[in-house]
């Protein structure tokens, strides 16, 4: 079934273009500003970093803006422009014990060295709205601003914590870390045929669409699977980007990045030595995005269990089914085109149709 | 005035008009390039480098005849002459290794040897033949050791695995893709 | 004290932008400036170790621009170089000079270690509001069993 080729409509291709640019500036507000789509959405702003997989927080707040406000067009956006970009390399290995937190909670432990912090969220609130945000002024951001930075305490207060697991694998509770220094896998740049490495696995979901890898998790969680995880560790900070000086050679920081990273304890199960430990899954992604970080880190178990049992019970254990299905610039772009004329072969459809149904007359009329 | 002028021979919009000639006559054995215009008295060899090389792509120069900064012009990674995908070899010295020949799946990933020779014109004759030339075309380089013929032609016995070859003088470049069938010499 | 070379790029991207590039166009119009590799920016993969396995991941893509020039004045002449999470060569080409510029001691010296002084008071304010951050909203759950105790 394909779309085909067609003439004409020009001109309402173009009045369509210049319609969504009438469509933002019709009324009385003023343009929105990049700032402002940064600062105050910027967590929607922060989905668009992920699912776009370019971080590039001016561009992501262009894109929204530019797509009138369309996560999906707006991660299109982003991935569009990387294409046009030369590549210039791979960082080296960064670890996210060096992240500057700005959140950090533990479902699993009360105590954790170095404290639990719960940062900016919404977690323990009611969803009751505050009617009083419908009219604010630049003057009652400047009060917020300063009621929040006035009587500041001097400290220097660390900004890096340990992780939690690492208290664990102390302990043998988890199995040791298999260091390994396998080339990670290009998935922009080599197609995913399967089985993928693990490093596919995680750069693929790391980009997906935060939609879909929720229903795919929720599958797992509401009982399709049986990963039953604890979150072990949440963190949302600032890793420091560090790429070798030019001259010296020697590590300095280029720029910091937004991630969020979870890592879940899901049920316990028997090693090659005989004494069981905790199962582990993992997930990250650019931009502070929690529910995404979780449904990874599910997703990822439940890929693991599968993988280890030998056998798939359900779509959220299945690679192929999970990764192939997580993209949204693949799936918004596929299920978009059904819109595009497919003139010819549903004209094709219609014929076959009407011949079927005079066939079934004509059987239908026809003498016993 | 705020970025800094690359020497010619670095540019983006040079290495698209070399590739446009190496292309050209990569397409057409037999027919010589001449470079002149766009070298600024780098010689040929390495402006075929540059157009070739990037941060994605290999390079062996077992002779040593690149200098540190044109290395780190090219801006490509180092490999021993059996892996890389491109080599840097003097056409006066035999070929003593084996390069890449690719494989049945993947005959692309061949080696390219930029073979470096006196002249592209004042050696003994070669008669070529084959895709891209109409009856028969010539080519006489100099400085270019019987025993390169002989490798090649061991290398690309298993058409289509197999190397191609850049010879460049000084100023010209002329290229010998597998497909080209050599009498002479 | 001056801060280690691989702090001063990050440190003048965080100071007064107009500042920065004055002054390193100052310097550049009486320095001979050439490039030692070609400057580039694009993306650069930026590469995660994953702590459940410690396998090794792409987490996505960054701009990356990087310079290395050698920058030649009457009164000395020094390499430079800098790399910045940016598309602005322009801006990198500017640190680069900067960074040569301190290295060779230039008359220019003190304007710069006060442009790096002033961007580190920035990142010190910004791990400062950060500190506030943690400190503020640090918990201190208690179970509801941990009170009849």
């Amino acid at each position: 079934m394909a779309y085909v080729a067609i003439r004409g409509g020009a001109d309402a291709i173009e009045g369509s273009a210049r319609l969504m640019d009438a469509l933002r500036a019709m009324g009385a507000s003023a343009p929105l500003e990049l700032d402002q789509i940064e600062r105050q959405m910027p967590l929607l702003h922060s989905r668009v970093l992920s699912e776009g997989s370019l971080y590039h927080p001016r561009l992501a707040s262009l894109a929204l803006k530019q797509s009138l406000g369309d996560s999906l067009e707006a991660a299109f956006f982003l991935r569009a422009y990387r294409s046009t970009k030369p590549r210039l390399g791979e960082t080296a290995p960064h670890d996210t014990r060096t992240m500057r937190v700005v959140r950090r909670v533990s479902a699993a432990f009360k105590d954790i060295p170095g404290g639990q912090m719960l940062g900016a969220t919404p977690d323990y609130l009611h969803r009751l709205f505050r009617f009083d945000l419908m009219d604010e002024d630049a003057g009652r951001f400047d009060q917020i601003a300063r009621d929040w930075f006035g009587n500041r305490p001097k400290a220097e207060a660390p900004l890096t914590f340990p992780k939690v697991l690492d208290t664990l694998r102390a302990e043998g509770l988890l199995a040791p870390l298999a260091q390994s220094d396998e080339s990670p896998f290009d998935i922009t740049r080599e197609p995913l045929i399967f089985p993928v490495p693990r490093s596919a696995q995680l750069a693929t979901m790391a980009r997906g669409e935060t939609g879909g890898l929720l229903a795919l998790a929720y599958s797992n969680m509401r009982g399709y699977g049986d990963v039953h995880p604890t979150v072990g560790e949440l963190r949302v900070g600032y890793v420091p980007v560090m790429v070798p000086h030019p001259v010296t050679g020697k590590p300095m920081e280029a720029g910091e990045v937004l991630v969020t990273e979870c890592e879940i304890v899901a049920m316990f199960e028997k090693t090659d030595s005989g004494a069981p430990v905790f199962t582990l899954g993992y997930g990250a992604c650019f931009g502070h995005n929690e529910v995404k970080a979780i449904a990874m880190a599910v997703l990822d178990r439940a890929i693991s269990v599968a993988r280890e049992k030998g056998r798939v019970a359900n779509p959220s254990e299945d690679p192929e089914f999970v990764l192939l299905h997580v993209d949204g610039i693949e799936s918004m772009g596929f299920c978009t085109h059904y819109k595009m004329p497919h003139y010819v072969t549903f004209q094709s459809d219609m014929d076959r149709l009407r011949a079927a149904r005079t066939k079934a007359g004509e059987a239908a009329d026809a003498p016993r | 005035m705020s970025v800094l002028d690359l020497p010619r021979l670095w540019r983006p919009e040079t290495h698209q008009a070399l590739f446009r000639r190496i292309l050209d006559v990569a397409a057409r054995p037999g027919r010589i390039a001449d470079l002149t215009d766009l070298l600024d008295d780098r010689p040929a060899a390495l402006a075929a480098l540059a157009t070739f090389c990037d941060n994605t792509q290999t390079l062996a120069d077992p002779t040593g005849a690149l200098s540190d900064s044109d290395r780190a012009f090219l801006d490509v990674r180092t490999a021993p002459v059996e892996q890389a995908g491109f080599i840097l070899a003097r056409g006066a010295d035999a070929p003593r290794f084996t390069p890449r020949l690719g494989t049945l799946d993947a005959p692309e990933g061949g080696a390219l040897i930029v073979v470096m020779v006196d002249s592209l014109t004042d050696g003994a004759p070669l008669t070529l033949t084959g895709p891209g030339i109409a009856s028969q075309a010539c080519l006489a380089p100099g400085g270019l050791a019987p025993d390169w013929l002989e490798a090649r032609a061991r290398w690309c016995a298993d058409f289509p695995m197999g190397v191609d070859l850049v010879l460049a003088d000084q100023t010209r470049i002329a290229v010998l893709p597998r497909t080209t069938h050599i009498e002479g010499a | 004290m001056r801060p280690e070379r691989e702090h001063w790029a990050c440190a003048l991207a965080a100071a007064d932008a107009d500042a920065v590039a004055a002054l390193a166009d100052r310097i550049r119009r009486r320095a001979a400036v050439d490039p030692l590799a070609p400057p580039r920016e694009g993306l650069m993969l930026m590469q995660m170790r994953e702590s459940v396995a410690g396998s090794l991941f792409h987490l996505g893509e960054i701009p990356m621009a990087r310079v290395h020039l050698r920058l030649t004045a009457p009164e000395g002449a020094a390499e430079g170089g800098a790399a910045l999470m940016s598309d602005d060569l322009a801006l990198v080409t500017r640190l680069a000079i900067l960074d040569a510029a301190l290295c060779a001691e230039l008359p220019e010296a003190p304007e710069i270690e006060a442009l790096i002084a002033e961007g580190m008071a920035v990142q010190a304010e910004i791990r400062a509001r950060r500190a506030l951050t943690l400190d503020r909203t640090r918990v201190d759950f208690q179970l509801l069993s941990e009170d009849d105790a």
